[in-house]
């Protein structure tokens, strides 16, 4: 029989380091793009 | 590092990794007689733990760095180990009593190694909250550095824990004494997960260590635009 805890613990984990993983990702396009429009505004002033 | 192991093959050696030790945790350690199946959080509970302990270890190298030459890599490095290893401390934190539940009968117990392994969650969440909230970076820097130093003393405490003081919590696998150890399979299989974590945690940080070089880059970026509208 398939244990509860056992798939509470591994889904937790998982799930855990995936939001992180796309976090991360999230906050890194969000400042390229202020990278990218920053150099532009810059560039044209 | 980045054209030697660029971040995408990082990822892909990961997840990878990773694969190779769910199936070996599954499918090649063997069942433990007592506990049976729940016994399996084991591999990741243990993996992310020592994982977590590292962490905090690369934070106080990062914080001693930062103090002596005041390099901002140095600090980006302890930062980025602070906000990996809280991911990794909190999946301990998690596992635990999900073991605990089914083997003990209670989620939770003040026990020597769990009140530590909570104070170093805490020291963690310390470390980043600086972090936040100090506006100024070169202070919250300085004074993130002092808490990266000072929290250390908990880390040889905690993993010493289960050999200084006999209570809840399991005599370790290592090194334990009489009774201790593991099947070499299971051995085989912690060792694997161990190192998947250790892959892991090495792409999170340095995904990290480009956000926080993207962040000096807005900065420097909007310091410019300043002085270019000041002008």
């Amino acid at each position: 029989m398939c244990n509860l805890y056992l798939v509470f613990a591994y889904g937790l984990v998982w799930g855990i380091f995936t939001l992180y993983a796309w976090v991360i990702q999230r906050r890194q396009q969000r400042l390229e793009r202020e990278v990218v429009e920053l150099k532009k505004e810059l560039g044209q002033q | 590092m980045k054209k030697i192991f660029p971040p995408t093959l990082h990822l892909i050696v990961t997840l990878a990794w990773l694969w190779v030790a769910t199936y070996l945790i599954f499918l090649y350690a063997p069942q433990e007689a007592t506990m049976g199946e729940v016994q399996r959080i084991f591999y990741i509970h243990v993996a992310a733990a020592w994982t977590a302990l590292i962490a905090y270890f690369l934070i106080f190298l990062g914080s001693i760095a930062y103090l002596w030459k005041r390099r901002d890599a140095a600090d980006d490095f302890a930062s980025s180990a602070a906000e990996v290893g809280f991911v990794f401390c909190t999946c301990v934190l998690v596992t635990g009593p999900l073991w605990a539940k089914p083997v003990w009968g209670i989620w939770w117990t003040w026990d020597a190694r769990l009140t530590l392994t909570f104070v170093l969650w805490l020291l963690f969440v310390a470390y980043l909250m600086l972090r936040s909230y100090v506006i100024n970076p070169g202070r919250s820097a300085v004074l993130a550095a002092v808490v990266g130093i000072i929290g250390f003393v908990d880390v040889p405490i905690d993993y010493m824990a289960i050999r200084w003081w006999r209570t809840q919590h399991p005599s370790p696998v290592i090194a334990g004494g009489e009774g201790s150890g593991l099947d070499p399979r299971m051995w085989v299989a912690l060792l694997v997960t161990w190192g998947a974590f250790l892959c892991l945690f090495t792409y999170l940080m340095r995904q990290y260590l480009r956000l926080a070089a993207l962040r000096r880059d807005v900065a420097h970026l909007r310091r410019l635009q300043r002085s270019s509208q000041g002008a």
